[in-house]
């Protein structure tokens, strides 16, 4: 095994920033906390070679989360005067409660050790069986190829969930017509010109990111969710990027990730095929085409997210037929 | 060791000394004014001195062109977020510090 310095930093530090953000009584600092949390997390991926996770986790683990419980946060605060949690009292509970929550967690972290140190040691586990079949696969990132060919029926179902959460996201809005509204505020002209800059470039590395999934590191998530940052950004900086569009033609979007998945996976099936088994000369396109959907659908809901907790969410009957941004 | 690998670990020995001195003034400085000033200076300059080491260190025109566009990306948002923070910062009614 080679440890090296880095390493050892960064265990400790992501354990002692896991440990602050728990017992911080600001939630303010919490999701400061949970923002680097997130950045060290993706750093540890990156020790463990494995980048593409490594750029998930710093995307939409830590930008894209932190933005939504930021965006969280102002919202209920401007609701609400600050929220503080108050210090939990755990020592006021008995001795014998206290002695069996220390037993359970030793007896725990005894059990996830010993079956750390037990592992069987130089395990490539499913690596060749990975790389023989990617040949067959239609792209030449295995881990593409796992996400969309091998495990496609993950992959749907993650997709799936995106779909329910915006929908409760609706549902909690209220039943009938939402759109995006902003509120009318100051737009910084530094922002605005900040942002004329990073808006085309963020576009063009969120397509450089899903065209180049098929052999490198990358993604529909990815690109999702980098897309999704540019429809943040454009909705804090207050930007009018006003573009009308009919409802149904927003459901579209939000729907046809998921849709487009799933009927390729039912429309592939037939003699010998299963369910998501792609026939081989055409898996190359349908997983491209899957991607690009699903790029769309996942950066148009996680910013509907975003609007949901931050209060961009209008749900008023007036401009029901629309969604706008556009600031005053 | 080149002289080449020299020269680049010195720049970036020189970049960490500018995070360094960024780190002292977020800690120690009296204001959120002074500390902005602090940390951006540690940005563009520390960030540009390690960019700088490892462009050498590489030797390879495409990456150290990757590099220098790191830095100019950073350098932009460095600059936005600072203005945009002592901006919310002056609004919420903080007077900057002053000796007294």
């Amino acid at each position: 095994m080679n440890i090296n310095i880095f390493d050892l930093l960064l265990a400790p530090t992501l354990i002692f920033l896991a440990w602050q953000m728990l017992r911080a009584r600001d939630l303010l600092v919490s999701i400061v906390l949970f923002i680097i949390f997130g950045v060290l997390v993706s750093l540890a991926w990156v020790q463990l070679q494995a980048p593409d996770i490594a750029l998930v986790e710093a995307v939409i683990g830590s930008a894209l989360t932190g933005a939504l419980f930021l965006g969280c946060l102002g919202h209920m605060e401007s609701h609400r005067k600050k929220i503080v949690i108050e210090k939990i009292k755990i020592s006021k509970g008995s001795k014998v409660y206290d002695c069996f929550l220390s037993v359970l967690v030793i007896s725990m972290g005894s059990i996830l050790s010993w079956s750390v140190l037990t592992l069987p040691k130089n395990v490539l586990g499913l690596t060749d069986k990975i790389q023989s079949a990617l040949a067959k696969s239609g792209v030449e990132n295995p881990v593409t190829a796992v996400i969309l060919n091998f495990r496609g029926y993950d992959t749907l179902l993650e997709m799936g969930v995106l779909f329910l959460v915006v929908v409760s996201v609706y549902a909690l809005h209220a039943i009938e017509p939402v759109s995006i509204k902003i509120q009318p505020r100051q737009a910084s002209r530094v922002l605005i010109a900040f942002l004329h800059i990073l808006t085309p470039l963020m576009i063009l590395v969120a397509f450089y990111l899903l065209l180049v999934g098929g052999h490198a590191p990358g993604g529909a998530f990815q690109a999702g969710a980098m897309l999704a940052g540019v429809g943040i950004l454009m909705l804090v900086g207050g930007v009018a990027f006003s573009f009308n569009v009919e409802r149904w033609v927003l459901r579209f979007i939000y729907v046809i990730g998921f849709g487009s998945f799933l009927l390729i996976g039912l429309g592939v099936m037939g003699g010998e095929r299963n369910f998501l088994e792609y026939p081989e000369y055409l898996s190359k396109k349908l997983i491209f085409l899957i991607e690009f959907l699903a790029t769309i659908s996942i950066s148009f809901i996680l910013v509907t997210l975003f609007a949901g907790c931050s209060g961009f969410l209008n749900y008023g009957k007036s401009n029901s037929g629309t969604v706008r941004g556009v600031s005053a | 060791m080149s002289v080449n690998d020299y020269i680049s670990v010195f720049f970036i020995g020189v970049g960490v000394m500018f995070f360094i001195a960024g780190i002292l003034g977020v800690l120690r400085f009296p204001d959120i004014y002074s500390r902005l000033h602090a940390l951006t200076k540690a940005d563009n300059l520390g960030l540009g001195f390690i960019i700088l080491g490892l462009a050498l260190g590489i030797g390879e025109i495409s990456m150290a062109l990757k590099l220098l566009f790191i830095w100019v990306v950073v350098i932009i948002s460095s600059a936005t977020s600072c203005y945009l923070i002592a901006r919310a910062a002056l609004r919420m009614g903080i007077v900057p510090w002053r000796k007294l």
